[in-house]
């Protein structure tokens, strides 16, 4: 049975070429790029040299780029800098503010929770039944107290793409015409990174987290744009602008650098093989009794990336499918994988689009990539109508 | 070196008719719990003495600890018959008490050899004065102590003082075999320790969905099968995979009937595993109105799908309390893992309360699943979990 591999939000397959030279160059250059002796230098201008290419890939002219651990890790830097600032509003009993979507990843929801605990005030901004913020509505809700402002750029379930242009003008406009101090904008772009030009947002943001593994580099390694430092949480010697201490992974980040590169190349062939599947998931879907897209989209709706697509079968359990799938050799996943751990949090995202509980619980997500063919598709469509008709109670 | 373990057994003390079989069943249990361990047991009346190495003597008080049967298991030190000795001893005791910061103490002397030249009252005060000519900062208090050092003047004369308390009851397989409905949730393993301590040996069985049910949520009920198993000496846990039976009721059943119908088939199901396995009686964790299908309607009708009896020993029990037990025996961070049980693949809005009897037994007939739930129990799976196993698991 061949594999079918339609989980590609989740994580990527690694590109073989890239590791395969990413794994050569480290065995040659394994110095500490913080020594003083040839190898040491040898080493700090390779990170260099990777830190410009993954800049220059994804089009980034100015401010600065860190590697990290993960894109969670880089979506924790801009949200632990206001720690500082946190604890001197509460020994001053002033409150801070943060304004957040409600259909943000886990690693921003649950972090921005742990502060909330500490005294942070939120609020979450619900998204159309559509997926989508509306800008005016994320700017209305800035008061004087508030540092900042998250928003994901492309969502990991319904792959709804937010306007963060029209969310940052309107950002401006309110903190203009208020003169007030302008929030920090962070956006999680992990899952739009390879999938649309995420170039403008240094215009916009004032920092954004990507990573390597959705991009087919390897899992471990992320990395935080940011147009001036964040305020430094995490303490230690130094690397990295002082905001990821420790020592460099040199392995990751150049295997990074070569996927970000390789996937900025191979993007308009890979938008244009996206939307072909695309149409062919929602027209298969939508010809399935019962079965529905969510939220409705048709094929090419720009305010969606066509690799990502939630789908329901109402009367069978998301979970369900996704075994029986599984037991197909058909990979998909129920919204998150990474919030499949969290209880609470499960399918959090569509009860926010207003989604009725029991059609959100009968959902999975399926999600294509450059490797994806038509004949996958197919092969998924055919078997989850079977076990549809199968397994519905 | 060597430690000698004083046991009180429980309930057989009361047994008179079958004492000595109770009692040759508490020898069997411990032995069998012991395999790998040498040791000598010797039975007295009222009291077994076992004898272990040093080394295994932690792990043979957790044996203990968790065997029904027992009330009480102390450390204890044999002397000759003299009362210099007896002295000594008592004041061994003492020094391990102190060193965990008692202050007070009392004695109290049993003799059952009324040929000691001593009565039991000045065998206290003989040996009192001696722990504290020995330990001066320790005081008398007889109506509240820190501690007690008991003296036994029997054959050999013993002295113990802390005791550990054991799970009471009956020794397993006293009162037969019984089979649990092993649920995956918090009250059917707190059942089948109930009745593990009530002398029931045990084999459960669980029924498997998948994938409506995932191989987690099986693995969990493994753990839990693995924590029982330190009560009943090992365990069977038989895993009957019921998809089919879900599917044949879902498609035809009324969406309020379908919890009550497949509840009916797991008895059914269970009582077919229990005439295999010479088993007395079903055990379920069922507690009256917990939930839908906990009415007494309910009940009158799954019960009618085997002719043996159905013990539910938690049926007049409050959740919290059943939840105080199950946290004490900790299977309850085992139940409590985020994966579906058995039964949550139907949840029908409105499920039936109050059915009619006849209706529903003729009902359930109608549809017809005897072929499916016959094939269902051939195609189990039977897993045993050993009792060394267990203690691996469960000890730390």
């Amino acid at each position: 049975m061949k594999d079918i591999y339609l989980d590609w939000a989740a994580t990527t397959p690694l590109d073989s070429d890239i590791m395969r030279s990413a794994l050569e160059f480290s065995l040659r250059a394994y110095g500490n790029p913080s020594s003083k002796h040839w190898l040491g230098k040898e080493a700090r201008q390779a990170l260099e040299e990777s830190r410009a290419r993954v800049m220059h890939s994804i089009g980034i002219t100015k401010g600065n780029f860190v590697f990290t651990s993960s894109g969670t890790e880089a979506d924790h830097i801009p949200i632990f800098a206001i720690l500082e600032r946190l604890r001197r509003a509460s020994s001053a009993g002033k409150p801070i503010h943060a304004i957040i979507s409600s259909i943000e990843h886990s690693a921003i929801e649950e972090q921005i929770r742990v502060l909330e605990r500490l005294g942070l005030q939120v609020s979450r901004i619900d998204p159309d039944s559509k997926g989508h913020l509306e800008a005016e509505h994320v700017a209305s809700k800035i008061r004087n107290e508030t540092v900042i402002i998250c928003i994901m750029n492309v969502n990991n379930e319904t792959g709804a793409i937010q306007d963060i242009k029209a969310i940052s003008e309107s950002i401006r406009e309110v903190v203009q015409l208020k003169r007030m101090k302008k929030p920090w904008l962070h956006v999680d772009a992990v899952q739009a990174l390879g999938k649309l030009s995420i170039r403008d947002l240094e215009n916009y943001a004032d920092s954004f987290a990507v990573s390597a593994h959705k991009i087919r580099g390897p899992k471990g390694t992320g990395g935080l744009w940011f147009a001036r430092p964040p305020e430094i949480f995490i303490r230690g010697g130094g690397q990295e602008s002082g905001l990821k201490p420790g020592t460099e992974n040199l392995f990751g980040a150049f295997a990074f650098s070569l996927a970000a590169e390789k996937a900025a190349l191979s993007m308009p062939a890979n938008q244009e093989k996206a939307l072909i599947l695309e149409e062919r998931i929602i027209d298969g879907i939508s010809s399935i009794p019962n079965a529905l897209i969510i939220p409705e989209r048709i094929p090419k709706d720009n305010g969606f990336v066509p690799s990502i697509i939630s789908m329901a079968f109402p009367g069978l359990g998301g979970e369900t499918m996704v075994r029986a799938l599984s037991d197909c050799h058909i990979a998909v996943s129920t919204g998150s994988a990474c919030m499949s751990n969290i209880h609470h949090a499960e399918r959090r995202v569509l009860k926010a689009m207003q989604v009725p509980e029991d059609i959100a619980f009968s959902s999975i997500r399926v999600s294509t990539g450059p490797l994806t063919t038509l004949q996958d598709i197919d092969s998924f469509l055919e078997q989850v109508e079977v076990l549809y008709r199968k397994l519905k109670t | 070196m060597h430690t000698l373990f004083l046991i009180k057994p429980g309930e057989i003390e009361l047994k008179l008719g079958n004492k000595r079989e109770f009692a040759r069943r508490l020898k069997e249990q411990i032995t069998k719990r012991l395999k790998g361990i040498p040791f000598t047991l010797e039975e007295y009346p009222g009291r077994f003495f076992l004898t272990v190495e040093e080394k295994d003597s932690e792990l043979t008080l957790f044996v203990l600890q968790h065997c029904p049967g027992i009330n009480g298991v102390a450390k204890a030190i044999k002397t000759k018959k003299d009362i210099d000795e007896i002295c000594l001893a008592a004041v061994e005791c003492a020094k391990t008490e102190i060193l965990t910061g008692a202050h007070t103490f009392k004695i109290e002397a049993r003799r059952s050899d009324k040929s000691f030249p001593f009565d039991s009252y000045r065998i206290c005060v003989i040996a009192g004065n001696s722990v504290l000519a020995e330990y001066p900062t320790l005081s008398v208090d007889v109506h509240n102590p820190d501690f007690i050092i008991r003296i036994e003047i029997r054959e050999r004369a013993y002295i113990y003082s802390s005791t550990a308390a054991g799970p009471r009851g009956l020794p397993v397989g006293s009162q037969g075999k019984g089979i649990l409905l092993l649920s995956g949730g918090i009250d059917s393993p707190v059942a089948g320790y109930m009745m593990a301590c009530r002398g029931l040996a045990l084999e459960s069985v669980y029924f498997h969905s998948y994938p409506y049910t995932s191989p987690e949520a099986q693995q969990k009920v493994e753990r839990l099968a693995a924590r029982i198993a330190i009560w009943t000496g090992g365990m069977h846990l038989w895993i009957v995979p019921f998809t089919d039976i879900q599917l044949a009721i879902s498609k035809t059943s009324y969406e309020e009937t379908k919890t009550l119908m497949l509840r009916m088939a797991m008895m059914q199901a269970a009582d077919i595993i229990a005439h295999r396995i010479n088993a007395n009686s079903i055990v379920t964790g069922e507690s009256l109105g917990q939930v839908a299908s906990q009415t007494a309607e309910n009940m009158r009708l799954s019960q009618s799908k085997t002719s043996l009896p159905v013990l539910r020993p938690l049926i007049g029990i409050d959740k919290e309390e059943i939840i105080a037990i199950a946290r004490q025996i900790e299977t309850y961070e085992i139940s409590i893992l985020p994966y579906e049980d058995c039964c949550v693949v139907f949840s029908p809005k409105h499920p039936i309360l109050k059915p009619d009897y006849e209706e529903l037994k003729g009902y359930f007939e109608s549809l017809a699943l005897n072929n499916l739930i016959e094939s269902a129990v051939m195609k189990s799976e039977r897993k045993y979990f050993d009792f060394a196993y267990a203690l691996k698991t469960n000890t730390k």
